[in-house]
């Protein structure tokens, strides 16, 4: 379906291989703390300038309220579930302009779209269906804050179980807030057979970095779900931004892996996985799994989740090794 | 009575107002209370209105001439983007949270109206070790101010904490703060009632006199000057890479200061702050654009080596 353009692309190290140079300035109107946009940053970095990032309504919305746009590239606003169409459309002028001589071959000019996970996992579902069924040139960044956050913090079908929202309050009905667990976008998306699809986390700048890289060298969909530590939505201290997205991967609650040709590799695999309270205990909208009085029925719940999420990766690690 | 409270997005003035607005309504009185903000996040200016009266209120919409303003950060009094004095009258009474005392605070102010002004960081800082809590002692000190009764602000704090999730002991801390902010605020001279108690004027000055008054050129204010398009083309050129212009700096409430010798140059504050605000000199030392840096100490709390010392901002 989607053939590699370069062979290999070299992976990078350390920190120190990070590009310097900002694509995405600050001064944007999106809250301090934001793992979002630090995931989106540091995509840039390897992405460049020659972009035109495709943005569904949300947080990111505030990126780029006029006159300012924060980009180095070109920015085009569309709504919840038409970010995927909007992208194909782009793509098709661009190869059109390219095909007329009027945009340079060598610009190569690359199709971003940048959604949350309330328009990734439940609006646009379709539309991001057809897209990558399609096999369209295209990134997908799906910043996962787990929840619709640009108008308050409701429920998605990202948010996790036990989270509380807005749409999901803890009430003596619904003691753990959230009872729905996560959507698994991911094998979602895989069954699609994209040319390449990853999770990565903002406190993980190499792993994420190589990803994009590897990315770069494949044409058709390039599909990323970066997990957003939201201090607004989860309800923590903003200079934990960082520090709330590696426990999530220290806990294993979120894993981070990618997938080519079908087959799925874990970047990360925790050893010795934190306990997931570690994760939760820190963040208000659990609170309530604590406070006043413990709720040890959903935490175990949740940590049993975990444990056979890992259990079943290794498995079909030793089956395909 | 018309209250309107200013603070950033995270102080929790929206709580405040509706911790007055539950009180009043505890009164038997009739109440009216609606948070606002723009299109920006926590440490960005918002405000929020609370309309009291004794019978129903037809007056909607922002509070342009309030009879108290309950000012949540003293950062913002200078700030243009905030505004917190706008539409103030000689009646107009001023609750300013700051450490400065009221007499200075006049004198820069240009306040014809009375300033009352306490350390209520210091007091909610002492009871409950975090910030979380101004609301209270501000929505508080708010009740005290228009004339509630003690028990029907607690009443009004206790309808609000309902939604949170609390501890057994930051619930009673918030209680022990309520009644320190009471006993602070039922000290100062109480609101006059304004001269058209009924609130039934529905003609109230433009709700923009809010932002209208900042001076030209102030920080935050610069027009951002757009080139010609022909209109054939569907979405213009609008400028590209020029969000540094809106200098986000004023968000923010702590600085994050670099100890160079601390410092080991390793790139971990550069790259994981989510605003690329820090840049690397030629030796590799971060380099903090303060102009457009949120404070969110993200640099502070990531450094292996705690290089950063923070400092409260004083405008
Ligand atoms: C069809 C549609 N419904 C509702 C809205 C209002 N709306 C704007 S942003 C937003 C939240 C989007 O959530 P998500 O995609 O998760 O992004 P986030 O705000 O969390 O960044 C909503 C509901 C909209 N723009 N379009
Ligand atoms: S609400 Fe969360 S995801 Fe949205 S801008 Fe704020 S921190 Fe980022
Ligand atoms: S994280 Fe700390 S040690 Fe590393 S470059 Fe920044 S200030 Fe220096
Ligand atoms: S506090 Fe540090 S991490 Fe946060 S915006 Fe400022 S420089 Fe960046
Ligand atoms: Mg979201």
């Amino acid at each position: 379906m989607s053939a590699p353009v370069t062979a290999e692309v070299a992976a990078i190290k350390n920190l120190k291989q990070i590009a310097r140079e900002e694509f995405i300035l600050p001064g944007t109107a999106v809250c301090g703390g934001c793992g979002g946009l630090e995931g989106l940053r540091l995509a840039a970095k390897v992405l460049g300038s020659k972009t035109v990032y495709i943005n569904a309504a949300g947080c990111f919305t505030l990126l780029a309220v006029y006159p300012y746009s924060p980009f180095k590239g070109s920015w085009l606003y569309t709504t919840m579930g038409g970010a995927a169409a909007a992208a194909q459309g782009v793509r098709d002028a661009l190869d059109v302009l390219m095909a007329r001589g009027k945009l340079p071959v060598e610009d190569d000019v690359q199709v971003v779209v940048v959604a949350g996970d309330g328009s990734t996992y439940d609006m646009a579902m379709a539309a991001n269906s057809g897209a990558i069924f399609r096999g369209l040139d295209f990134w997908y960044f799906c910043y996962d804050n787990e929840s619709y956050g640009n108008t308050g913090v409701q429920m998605s079908s990202a948010t996790p179980y036990g989270a509380r929202t807005t749409t999901t309050p803890v009430g003596s009905a619904a003691r753990a807030g959230t009872e729905h667990g996560k959507k698994d976008l991911f094998e979602i998306w895989r069954a699609h057979q994209p040319a390449y699809l990853a999770t990565v986390s903002p406190r993980y700048p190499v792993d994420l970095t190589n990803k994009f890289l590897k990315a770069k060298g494949l044409r058709g969909p390039k599909l990323f779900i970066a997990h957003a530590s939201c201090p607004t939505g989860w309800l923590f201290e903003p200079k934990r931004s960082a520090e709330v997205a590696k426990l999530a991967v220290q806990t294993g609650i979120f894993a981070l892996k990618e997938c080519v040709g079908g087959a799925v590799t874990h970047t990360h695999i925790p050893r010795r996985r934190k306990p997931v309270e570690e994760y939760l205990r820190g963040q208000g909208r659990y609170a309530h799994l604590f406070e006043p009085t413990r709720n040890d029925a959903a935490l175990r719940l949740i940590q049993e989740q975990v444990d056979r999420y890992w259990e079943a990766a290794a498995k079909a690690g030793a089956a395909s090794s | 009575m018309r209250v309107r409270f200013h603070g950033r997005g995270g102080q929790g003035m929206k709580t405040a107002s509706r911790i007055l607005g539950s009180a009043a309504f505890h009164a038997g009185l009739v109440v009216q209370d609606s948070p606002v903000y723009g299109a920006e996040r926590r440490g960005a200016p918002v405000a929020a209105f609370t309309r009291i009266a004794k019978a129903a209120i037809r007056e909607r919409g922002l509070i342009a001439a309030p009879d108290l303003i309950v000012v949540a950060d003293e950062t913002l009094l200078f700030e243009p983007t905030a505004m917190p004095l706008a539409g103030c009258s000689a009646r107009t009474v001023v609750l300013i949270n700051t450490a400065t005392d009221a007499a200075a605070l006049q004198e820069r102010l240009a306040h014809l109206g009375r300033i009352e002004s306490a350390d209520f960081t210091s007091l909610v800082f002492s009871i409950t070790h975090t910030l979380v809590g101004l609301s209270t002692a501000l929505g508080v000190a708010a009740a005290a101010l228009v004339g509630l009764s003690l028990e029907e602000s607690l009443a009004g704090v206790a309808e609000e904490l309902a939604h949170a999730t609390l501890s057994r002991a930051a619930y009673e801390a918030n209680e022990r703060l309520a009644q320190e902010a009471y006993a602070l605020a039922d000290a100062w001279r109480a609101v006059p009632e304004p001269l058209d108690a009924s609130l039934a004027l529905a003609a109230e000055a433009a709700p923009t006199a809010l932002l209208a008054a900042a001076p030209a050129g102030a920080p935050g204010t610069q027009l951002v000057e757009l080139r010609f398009e022909p209109p054939a083309r569907a979405t213009p050129t609008i400028c590209v890479a020029n969000t540094p212009e809106r200098s986000t700096g004023s968000w923010r409430q702590f600085r994050p200061l670099l100890q160079r010798d601390l410092c080991n140059a390793c790139w971990t504050c550069f790259v994981l702050c989510p605003e690329g605000a820090i840049a690397l000199d030629e030796h590799e030392f971060p380099l903090i654009d303060y102009e457009v840096c949120k404070g969110c100490l993200v640099c502070v709390h990531e450094c292996p080596t705690h290089a950063f010392a923070t400092e409260k901002e004083v405008r």
